[in-house]
């Protein structure tokens, strides 16, 4: 098993014929990602990588069954794109686009929220079960089928933690990218609860950078999982008042949002950190050892 | 990005939030009361540093005026003074409109308690509200929040247009942060904002085309310049106090997540960092313009620099060929001071150009980590720090 995306799914790509969308959908078509179709307005009866293109949302829906979305259009239509994902009775929508002002990221996690729309981001580079389907920037070559699930809001930095389990042999269940900008549709308790869920997930990696509060109550939920949780906190050295790249990780005034303090949240909540993401493949191939936590 | 006050004001002012009669020196508002004399900074605690000063006649006005006018306070230069009418104050409130990240809602906070540093107010005496943005700020909320300062009734009505003013200026100018510290009551019975904190949403800026460049910037170095115009982040610790010690690292990463580890790889051991550049989709546009962003990474004077790179789906060669462009130019460091670590397809052919140009190469970020320290260590440690 795994979580939010699996063989069963039917992802729809929005943007289809775009640059962006158009690498996606031929990219999950020839890795076997179960795709189903895509979204362009004006583009309807056309095919994309052998699949079909609609065009409303709506239709891709009635005639293909669509239950997730990879959103790759332009940044001036994402608002309403998503919310015409929305619409159509979607259960996951991934934003893999940045820089989307607050307030727009405000209202689309509401209006999803209220209507049983989960979103990935702004800024997600996605979902991923190794072997089942790949709704993410990342390429198949690069991951293997496992027991560990990982939950991180950054996309490179999850690259480097995957390659750093594998050189221990390890392999993914799900990889969850929840996305790097200050709003974000999903926390990381939310993923965390899935994974506690799931049969096939052996351990959770939890990436947490600077800025916000998310990683706290992921620390006392962690607390009280039977699946173990080892967290690493990137950014320990990173000026507070510093924009990375993620409009999210920002200190600033807020002690709460650095990340030494993070780490001990995770720490006095009994659970293994890492203090860099080269010591997170040796301190998860040591707790696997240890089996499943009696909180 | 930050304004300041009376950039911050004019934004309120635009929502119907009264603000006290103002004027940008030389100018000044008529007043049969006295001026009040602003230093215009992006720092806080300027009242405690000497920013703020008060004049009773034409004579002491131009005397605060000048004693401000150009000076520094702190680091920090004074970009303008303001002058503005000084008011007969009854009381001091605090109200505050942000965008509180962990409940992905615009949350207002007040207190009776104004004036001070709202970390110095205990929470007990705030009340703070979360709005939903499918409804707006409720009237029941502006109620909860009036119910907290306790106002005179006879100020209810104003106090209500100030709350959805306020609000209003957060979410229509794409503000993160809109604080009025404090909100005054007159003696006369007038409400005003007699200061404003705005911190302006980065990724907004196309939406006011009207707006003109904040001040913030101006204040940046060369390299920063340099970056924003490329499109890249850049991060630059030279002018931060301390400075970075030497031998000192720059480094160059794609991503947030992965720039922000590979710092922490290399600041965790003590070396210090001169500064970063985060590529954020700069290959995408192209072998020259990568140059240019490695020819600005260069501009951080240090003494190795890191190149880590990690894509998926992408070639690393047009970074790696960008790199032997820029260490082609005048003021490239030696190539031996330079560590690259790439991931990517294809990414062999990364390693053949790079290791002929005379760089380190390692697809592992722990062998490059170590090469970086390796080098650091082999260095002595110049006079000063990096400037």
């Amino acid at each position: 098993m795994s979580i939010l995306v699996d063989r069963k799914s039917k992802i729809l790509v929005q943007g289809i014929t775009g640059q962006t969308g158009r690498l996606f959908a031929e990219r999950m078509a020839a890795g076997g990602t179960p795709v189903v179709g895509g979204v362009t307005p004006g583009k309807g009866g056309t095919t994309i990588a052998g699949l079909p293109v609609f065009d409303t949302m709506r239709e891709a829906v009635a005639a293909t069954g669509g239950d997730a979305v990879m959103s790759c259009i332009a940044p001036a239509y994402v608002v309403d794109g998503l919310y015409e994902i929305v619409d159509a009775g979607i259960a996951l929508a991934v934003l893999y686009i940045e820089n989307i002002p607050v307030h727009d990221a405000i209202r689309m996690c509401a209006y999803a929220k209220a209507r049983g729309t989960r979103i990935l981001g702004p800024n997600s580079a996605g979902a991923v079960s190794p072997g089942q389907a790949n709704m993410a920037d990342l390429n198949d070559a690069n991951l293997r089928p496992g027991r560990i699930g990982i939950v991180s809001k950054s996309g490179t930095l999850t690259y480097e933690v995957i390659d750093e389990i594998h050189q221990h042999g390890l392999g993914e269940s799900t990889v969850v990218c929840l996305g790097g900008d200050r709003v974000i549709g999903t926390s990381y308790v939310d993923v965390l609860r899935l994974f506690e869920a799931d049969p096939d997930t052996d351990l959770v990696i939890l990436v947490g950078e600077p800025g916000g509060g998310l990683e706290y109550p992921a620390a006392a939920y962690a607390a009280t999982m039977r699946t173990p949780v080892v967290a690493y906190i990137t950014g320990q050295g990173s000026p507070p008042d510093a924009r990375m790249g993620h409009a999210g990780a920002v200190v600033g005034d807020d002690e709460r949002s650095r990340p030494q303090n993070k780490m001990k949240a995770f720490a006095s909540a009994g659970l293994d950190v890492a203090d860099r993401v080269t010591s997170i493949g040796e301190i998860v191939a040591r707790r696997l050892k240890q089996g499943r936590r009696q909180p | 990005m930050k304004l300041l006050e009376y950039e911050g004001k004019a934004l309120l002012a635009k929502h119907r939030v009264p603000i006290p009669a103002g004027a940008i020196w030389p100018q000044c508002p008529p007043s049969e009361t006295g001026w009040v004399v602003k230093a215009q900074v992006l720092a806080g605690g300027r009242g405690k540093r000497g920013g703020i000063l008060m004049a009773g006649g034409r004579g002491e006005l131009e005397q605060a005026a000048g004693r401000l006018q150009g000076a520094k306070l702190g680091n920090e230069a004074v970009h303008a003074v303001y002058v503005e009418q000084k008011l007969a104050i009854r009381h001091e409130y605090y109200l505050a409109a942000f965008v509180n990240r962990d409940r992905g809602q615009v949350t207002m906070m007040a207190s009776a308690a104004g004036g001070v540093d709202i970390e110095q107010v205990p929470r007990s005496a705030i009340v703070s509200v979360d709005v939903d943005p499918l409804i707006g700020l409720a009237g029941f909320q502006i109620q909860g929040l009036k119910r907290a300062l306790a106002l005179d009734p006879a100020l209810d009505r104003q106090f209500e247009a100030l709350a959805r003013g306020l609000y209003e200026t957060l979410v229509d100018e794409d503000a993160e942060l809109a604080e009025i510290n404090p909100l005054v009551a007159t003696s006369s019975g007038q409400l005003l904002a007699a200061d404003a904190k705005i911190v302006l949403d980065d990724d907004a800026v196309s939406r006011h085309p009207a707006r003109s460049a904040p001040v913030a910037w101006a204040t940046d170095s060369a390299f920063m310049r340099r970056c924003r115009e490329l499109g890249a982040i850049g991060v630059d610790n030279r002018e931060r106090v301390p400075a970075p010690a030497r031998p000192s690292v720059a480094i160059l990463g794609n991503g947030a997540g992965l720039t922000m580890a590979t710092y922490d790889q290399v600041s965790l051991h003590g070396v210090g960092i001169a500064g970063v550049i985060e590529l954020h989709g700069a290959l995408a546009r192209g072998v020259a313009h990568t140059a240019e962003v490695i020819g600005a990474l260069f501009m951080l004077d240090a003494d190795v620099y890191f190149i880590n790179a990690f894509y998926q789906l992408r070639s690393t060669d047009a970074l790696a060929e960008a790199l032997v462009q820029a260490l082609q130019r005048p003021g490239a460091p030696g190539r031996e001071r330079v560590v690259v670590r790439m991931r990517g397809v294809k990414q062999e052919t990364s390693q053949r150009i790079v290791e002929s140009a005379g760089c380190f190469y390692s697809p592992s970020l722990r062998a490059a980590t170590e090469r970086v320290l390796a080098l650091t260590r082999s260095m002595t440690p110049a006079s000063g720090p990096v400037r």
